[in-house]
C-alpha cells in the first residue's frame, strides 16, 4: 500500500471476488455473496485488516498422488501432467527482506516457468489458484509471478482480469479465503488447479482451461514459495 | 530407478549437553560449514537443503524457514523432513529421492537438535495415544522398558548381556572426538547406575545431546569430481507401521519395521548374508537392549543369539562386523541429528575418514534410524558404484 499507493477498498475487492467464487466450490467453508462496502465495514482486525480480509480458521485434509508416466497413462482417469514445479526460500528475518517485492516467489516461478516453457504467464496460464489467507496476498503474489508489473496487482480484480470471466481466473475455488486448513491450504490449491485442467471442476470450471497453476507459501510473509504448473497435456 | 547418488561430504558439531554459546541456527551453521569443507565446495554449488529435527521438542514451527541463515538456503529450495528419531535418516533419504529424480544435482542434508532447549519427553509422550498407549507407552523410555522386559522373558537374556552393548559403544566413543560421552562405562557401571524404568539404568540410555550434522549429496558424474572416494547410496529403505505403540511392538515377532526395512535394503543392494558382506553398521541403538534385540531383526544373528553374538566380540572394533565405531547414540544423541549422523558416520568409513575410529578396507557399510512409534529406516552405502 505503501509504495504503490495501493487503497483498502482495492484489497477488499479480492475478498469480494472469493468468497463469492466459493458459492460454486462446495468444499469451500465461507462462501459469501459479500460487496466491498461489506468488507470495509467488517470489525478491524489489524490495520489495515479487517475481518473479511483474513482467512477462517479451518478444519480439512487433502491427498494427491502423483504417478509415473506410464501409470498415469495407464489409469483410467485423465491425468494432470506436471509442467514445472520449484520452491525457493528468502531470508527469516522481516527486517532483512523486501516486504512489499516477493523474491522468492519470483525465483520459483521464473524456474517453474522454464521447466513448463512458459514466457508470458498471463497469455500461457488459463487459471491460476494462489494461497492468499489474507486479500492483500493475493495481488502481492501475482506481482511475483510476474502476471502484472509490481504495483498492478491490486487493480487486477477491478479491471476484471481475475475474475471468473476474466483473461486469467484467479482461485475459482474461493481460495483461502474462503477456507483455510493451513498446512492444507496449498495442497488444495494443487487439487484445484488438477480438477481444472481434468475439466472436472464442476460449478467453479474455468472453459478449456489446458495450463493451470497452483502456489503455495510458508514462513512469515511469504518467506518461502512454492510454484507447481500443471497441465492437460503431456 | 533414479540417478545413482553419493555422498561427497560430511560435517557435525562437537556434541555437548549444553550449548549456550550459539543459537540453533548458528549450531548447524557450524556443520554446514565442516560439510563444505570436507567437500571443498562453497554454499553456492548447493542447489538444494533438506532440514529436519524434532521441531515440537524446542517448539520452532517452520524449521526450515527459521533456520535459512544457518543452512545456508537463502534463496535455494529447502524443505523440511520431520519423522520423529529416524528424522536424520529420512533427511537423508529425502536428499537422497532429491538428487536421484535428476532436479538437483548437489543437496546438502542438516539435521540438529538443541536438547537444552528442549521438554523432550513432555513433547514425546504427545506421541502415545492419550487413552490407549500412555499408560503403558509415556514417553521414550517406558515404551522401550515394556520391549526389553519382553525380550529377557522370550530369550532369558539378562541385564549384563544388554549392558555388554553400552560398555562397548562407550568404548568406542573414546575413538571418536566428535562424541558427547567420552568416559568409558564398563558393565558393572551400567549394573550400578539408578534404575529408570526396569530394566533400564542410567547407563543403558543414550544422553540428550546438543549437536548438529550436515551431508553433501551429489549427482553420478558429478560426485566423482568433488571426493575421490563418494560414498554410494546402494539402497534406502523407510518403514513405518502403527501409531498405536501397542499394535506396532509384537513382541513374539521383533521390530517389525526394521526387519522390513532391512530386507528390502538388502534386497535393493544384493546382499544375501548381512554378517559376511557388510564391512561396519551405525545403528541407532537408543538404548542397550536394541544392541541385542534389533541386530536379530537385522538379520546379523539368530533369534536370542544376539547376547553371544556381542559377547564374542563380533561387533567390538575389529570383530567380524563392527558396530558403531562413532560410539553410536548411547555416546551422542542430538535427536534430530542422531540418524543422520549414523549416515554420516558410515559415509566417512567407506570414504576412509574415520581417523582412530576407521574400520580398515570399508567397502559396504549400513546405518539405521530408528523413532517414532517404532518406526526403521535403512541406508546402505558402498565404496562402488553401483
Amino acid at each position: 500500500m505503501n509504495r504503490h499507493g495501493v487503497t483498502e477498498e482495492e484489497i477488499a475487492a479480492v475478498s469480494v471476488k472469493n468468497h463469492g467464487n466459493a458459492l460454486n466450490n462446495p468444499y469451500a467453508q465461507v462462501p459469501l455473496r459479500i460487496t466491498v462496502a461489506d468488507v470495509m465495514a467488517s470489525r478491524k482486525i489489524a490495520d489495515p485488516l479487517k475481518l473479511l480480509d483474513c482467512c477462517p480458521v479451518s478444519d480439512g485434509a487433502a491427498a494427491v498422488i502423483i504417478a509415473d508416466e506410464e501409470t498415469a497413462k495407464r489409469g483410467g482417469r485423465r491425468p494432470a501432467w506436471v509442467k514445472g514445479v520449484a520452491h525457493c526460500c528468502e531470508d527469516y528475518l522481516l527486517g532483512d527482506r523486501d516486504l512489499a517485492d516477493p523474491a522468492a516467489l519470483r525465483a520459483a516461478a521464473a524456474k517453474a516457468y522454464a521447466m513448463a516453457g512458459i514466457e508470458d504467464p498471463l497469455s500461457e496460464i488459463d487459471v491460476m489458484e494462489v494461497l492468499e489467507p489474507f486479500s492483500y496476498m493475493e495481488p502481492l503474489w501475482l506481482e511475483g509471478l510476474g502476471v502484472c508489473r509490481p504495483g498492478e496487482g491490486a487493480s487486477l480484480v477491478e479491471r476484471g482480469v481475475t475474475t471468473m470471466d476474466g483473461r486469467l481466473p484467479v482461485n475459482p475455488s474461493g481460495g483461502a479465503l474462503s477456507a483455510n486448513p493451513i498446512l492444507v491450504a496449498g495442497l488444495a490449491r494443487l487439487v484445484e488447479a488438477v480438477l481444472q485442467v481434468r475439466g472436472e471442476a464442476g460449478a467453479r470450471q474455468i472453459k478449456g482451461a489446458k495450463t493451470a497453476l497452483a502456489h503455495g507459501f510458508n514462513g512469515p510473509c511469504g518467506q518461502s514459495h512454492c510454484v507447481w504448473i500443471v497441465g492437460a497435456e503431456g | 530407478m533414479g540417478r545413482r547418488v553419493a555422498i561427497v561430504g560430511t560435517g557435525q558439531t562437537y556434541h555437548k549437553s549444553h550449548r549456550p554459546d550459539v543459537t540453533s541456527r548458528e549450531m548447524i551453521r557450524e556443520a554446514v560449514v565442516a560439510a563444505l569443507a570436507d567437500a571443498d565446495l562453497t554454499i553456492k554449488d548447493i542447489d538444494a537443503v533438506v532440514i529436519g529435527n524434532m521441531d515440537h521438542f524446542e517448539s520452532i514451527n517452520y524449521v526450515d524457514t527459521y533456520s535459512v541463515e544457518g543452512s545456508g538456503a537463502f534463496m535455494k529450495p529447502v524443505m523440511k523432513v520431520s519423522t520423529g528419531g529416524t528424522t536424520g535418516s529420512t533427511v537423508a533419504i529425502a536428499a537422497y529421492y532429491h538428487v536421484a529424480s535428476g532436479l538437483f544435482d548437489r543437496v546438502l542434508a542438516v539435521g540438529f537438535e538443541k536438547n537444552s532447549e528442549s521438554d523432550t519427553t513432555a513433547a514425546i509422550i504427545t506421541c502415545s495415544d492419550p487413552v490407549w498407549d500412555r499408560f503403558s507407552y509415556s514417553g521414550a523410555i517406558p515404551s522401550l522398558a515394556t520391549e526389553a522386559t519382553a525380550y529377557m522373558e522370550k530369550y532369558g537374556a539378562t541385564q549384563e548381556d544388554a549392558a555388554m552393548v553400552g560398555e562397548r559403544d562407550r568404548g568406542h566413543a573414546l575413538n571418536n572426538p566428535y562424541a558427547h560421552l567420552r568416559r568409558p562405562l564398563t558393565v558393572a557401571d551400567i549394573m550400578a547406575s539408578p534404575m529408570l524404568a526396569y530394566p533400564i539404568k542410567l547407563g543403558d540410555i543414550c544422553p540428550r545431546s546438543d549437536g548438529a550434522c550436515a551431508v553433501i549429496l551429489a549427482a553420478d558424474g558429478i560426485a566423482q569430481k568433488i571426493a575421490s572416494r563418494p560414498a554410494w547410496f546402494k539402497a534406502v529403505s523407510v518403514r513405518h507401521t502403527y501409531t498405536w505403540f501397542g499394535d506396532s511392538t509384537d513382541y513374539n515377532k521383533g521390530l517389525v519395521s526394521l526387519q522390513r526395512a532391512s530386507r528390502e535394503a538388502y534386497a535393493q543392494a544384493g546382499i544375501k548374508n548381512p554378517v559376511e558382506e557388510i564391512d561396519v553398521a551405525e545403528l541407532y541403538l537408543p538404548y542397550t537392549w536394541a544392541g541385542l534385540k534389533w541386530i536379530e531383526d537385522l538379520g546379523f544373528c539368530g533369534p536370542g543369539e544376539a547376547a553371544r553374538f556381542v559377547g564374542d566380540g563380533n561387533t567390538h572394533m575389529g570383530g567380524k562386523l563392527p558396530v558403531n565405531p562413532s560410539g553410536g547414540v548411547l555416546s551422542t544423541n542430538c535427536i534430530g541429528a542422531t540418524a543422520l549422523l549414523r549416515v554420516a558416520e558410515a559415509a566417512i568409513q567407506i570414504m576412509g575418514k574415520g581417523g582412530k575410529r576407521q574400520v580398515p578396507d570399508v567397502k559396504t557399510a549400513l546405518a539405521t534410524g530408528f523413532g517414532g512409534c517404532f518406526w526403521s529406516d535403512v541406508v546402505i552405502l558402498s565404496a562402488v558404484r553401483p
